[in-house]
């Protein structure tokens, strides 16, 4: 579980316009840059604003994070990113689908898993028929499909 | 009343079976996550190659009618808008379903959809040549104004904190310069040729609002049938009171169908505006967020009515009044139909049939709109995992399906999981994704405005000189005040309780 206060709220927003700013003054003197450069000054302005305000108020915690709960989603994430391309599409699909489902249902059994599976079946066909069939989109795809 | 000579052309076997099968197609491509109502006329142009030119405008008016209405219903049911156009129907349309009130919430939408789309096609047919010189008083100056506008209503109405809104419509400014710049071809911000091309929208506002939600329902691990208990309303109590809101149906036709003949403006300046103005003279405004049908009825009316006055400028001076229009531009020339005179004389009768069409269209929306409203329980009851696996592959085809482009995936992915988390930190989406929509419009009306400016005063007397520019800065200025202090009465509110 990770926790969040308005203290890191603060810093990151800092951080964060300290980075564009600092992108946006070393990208060169092209015209090009200067909207960018007014946008990151607007960001350094607004970031001071928030930590002025950050002192006048306590360091309350604002939010949690229950990491290891998404973890099985944050990977399958991953490994779509990861091998998208070369495992194609649909193949990657059945697996988040399966996944997500299975990891993810209160009951895990062999009869659930049977279930999910047909529901994977039908729903990965669905798209492939909206997708593939009606809108003509060609995904990377892995031997057949 | 020339378009009455025209209007039995409409009601031709082929011609109602295309506008039926327009109206439903675009009701469904609208509610999936990633079809906006760009990407399906985009895609439906090569179909329309082997069709007459009347029937081919007929089913891409149709389509874009349809979409933009059907962009809330996942809008409403997922907290995903299905287009940029439906962002303002998010705020207080999940907060109703979450309520039990997904269906009533559906009603309203669909009924001031009709309403504005009647209003803004009426517009269309009869003050299209007055219109047309309207369009053209918008310079590069205005637009730029216009832009920024947008940027600063969604940040003070879609966030607790005005900075922390504010400084993410900046952010979505910034991400939005990435790529080339639009007026000198400067490469940016280019970590890795992947982004040559920029950030797609698309993928954007997919990854920004689906992937938050999914992580969302699957952290907290609860059924939407668990927080949303429906409640029975029947239809003809829905249209009573959506009819009785007379005040949020007149301001959302009216933003509607000014934004609409603003080139380049589009549906989501539309829907946010007009929910901005409701929410002013509303007597409900703690109510606003929180489930307020007004809400809903003001920005449903404004993306529709923007819809008709958004081919105002296309049909007349080749200038689309809005990303899709642009797209439908594309349609008029493959059938070697070029804007201008000629439209309303050489081509007269396709011109009206097709606008005729988009009038039929809207009844047409009506009804499937609000049959499809009656299957949302099923939406609904559906297990959180299940619904989370499937609008996960939905936007990764959706996001995919736009460029053909693997980047475009990974880019939503990664903005979807980034937004995740800086959601913890108390920052919203919206104002992000209209910041990138934005953009564009923004940087390339300030290069513009700065290339005029520097043979005249300078550019600060340029962007801040005339009525026009007063107007729209003093309007910025207005609802970052109003933010302000809706803000400062919040906080003194929940200190004394």
């Amino acid at each position: 579980m990770i926790k969040i206060n308005k203290l890191s709220s603060v810093v990151l927003v800092l951080i964060l316009s300290i980075l564009l700013a600092y992108a946006s003054f070393s990208g060169g003197t092209s015209e090009a840059y200067l909207f960018p450069k007014l946008l990151s000054s607007v960001m350094i302005i607004l970031s001071s604003f928030s930590l002025i305000i950050y002192f006048y108020n306590k360091n309350e915690k604002i939010a949690e994070i229950n990491i290891k709960k998404l973890s099985t989603y944050l990977c399958s994430l991953v490994i779509f990113i990861v091998f998208g391309e070369f495992l194609g599409f649909y193949f990657l699909a059945v697996l988040i689908f399966l996944i997500t489902c299975f990891f993810y249902s209160e009951n895990k059994n062999k009869k659930i898993f049977v279930y999910n599976s047909l529901i994977t079946l039908f729903f990965i066909l669905f798209v492939y028929f909206l997708f593939s069939v009606l809108l003509k989109v060609q995904a990377p795809r892995f031997f057949l499909f | 009343m020339e378009f009455l000579n025209y209007f039995s052309n409409v009601f031709t076997f082929g011609n109602i079976l295309i506008l039926i099968l327009g109206t439903v197609g675009g009701l469904l491509l609208g509610a999936a996550p990633g079809l906006s109502p760009t990407m399906a006329v985009a895609l439906l142009i090569p179909f329309t190659f082997k069709m007459s030119p009347e029937q081919g405008l007929i089913m891409l008016g149709a389509v874009y009618t349809a979409t933009v209405a059907g962009g809330a219903i996942s809008a409403i049911l997922l907290k995903i808008p299905g287009a940029p156009a439906n962002i303002a129907t998010v705020m207080d349309g999940y907060p109703m379903a979450q309520k039990g009130k997904s269906k009533e919430a559906l009603h309203y939408c669909f009924i001031s959809s009709f309403v504005g789309g009647v209003i803004g096609i009426l517009v269309l047919i009869f003050f299209t040549p007055l219109l047309a010189n309207v369009a053209l008083k918008f310079g590069p100056s205005h637009m730029f104004w216009i832009a920024i506008f947008g940027v600063t209503v969604i940040a003070t109405l879609d966030s607790n904190s005005i900075i922390k809104g504010l400084f993410s419509g900046a952010l979505g400014l910034w991400l939005a310069t990435i790529g080339y710049d639009s007026v000198l071809g400067v490469e940016r911000f280019v970590f890795n040729p992947i982004f040559s091309g920029g950030i797609n929208i698309i993928a954007a506002l997919v990854g920004l609002f689906a992937i938050p939600q999914v992580l969302s329902m699957l952290e907290k691990k609860q059924d939407l049938s668990d927080q949303f208990q429906m409640e029975k309303k029947s239809l003809f109590q829905s249209m009573k009171y959506n009819l009785s809101r007379f005040k949020a149906l007149t301001i959302g036709s009216i933003t509607g169908v000014i934004i609409g003949l603003i080139p380049g403006a589009g549906g989501q300046i539309a829907g946010l505006v007009s929910y901005d103005q409701i929410k002013k003279v509303s007597k409900n405004k703690e109510n606003f967020g929180k489930g307020e049908p007004d809400g809903i009825i003001a920005a449903e009316s404004a993306n529709n009515a923007m819809v008709g006055p958004s081919l105002v400028p296309l049909l007349t001076l080749g200038v689309p009044g809005s990303p899709t229009a642009a797209v439908l531009l594309g349609g008029l020339l493959i059938h070697g139909m070029f804007p201008g005179p000629n439209l309303f004389t050489i081509y007269a009768e396709t011109t009206w049939t097709f606008i005729n069409s988009l009038l039929v269209a809207q009844f047409l929306m009506l009804i499937f709109g609000l049959y499809i409203s009656g299957l949302a329980k099923y939406v609904i009851k559906t297990p959180v995992n299940y619904m989370a696996a499937a609008i996960t592959i939905l936007a990764i085809f959706g996001t995919y399906s736009v460029q053909h482009n693997f980047a475009d995936v990974m880019v939503m992915l990664f903005l979807g999981v980034s937004m995740f988390f800086l959601s913890k930190f108390g920052f919203t989406a919206a104002p992000i994704v209209l910041g990138l929509i934005l953009g564009p419009i923004a940087e390339t009306n300030f290069s513009q405005a700065k290339i005029i400016a520097d043979t005249q005063n300078g550019i600060f007397d340029y962007l801040t000189m005339g009525p026009l520019n007063l107007t729209i800065i003093s309007l910025c200025i207005l609802s970052i005040i109003y933010g302000l202090i809706t803000e400062i009465k919040k906080k003194t509110n929940d200190k004394d309780q």
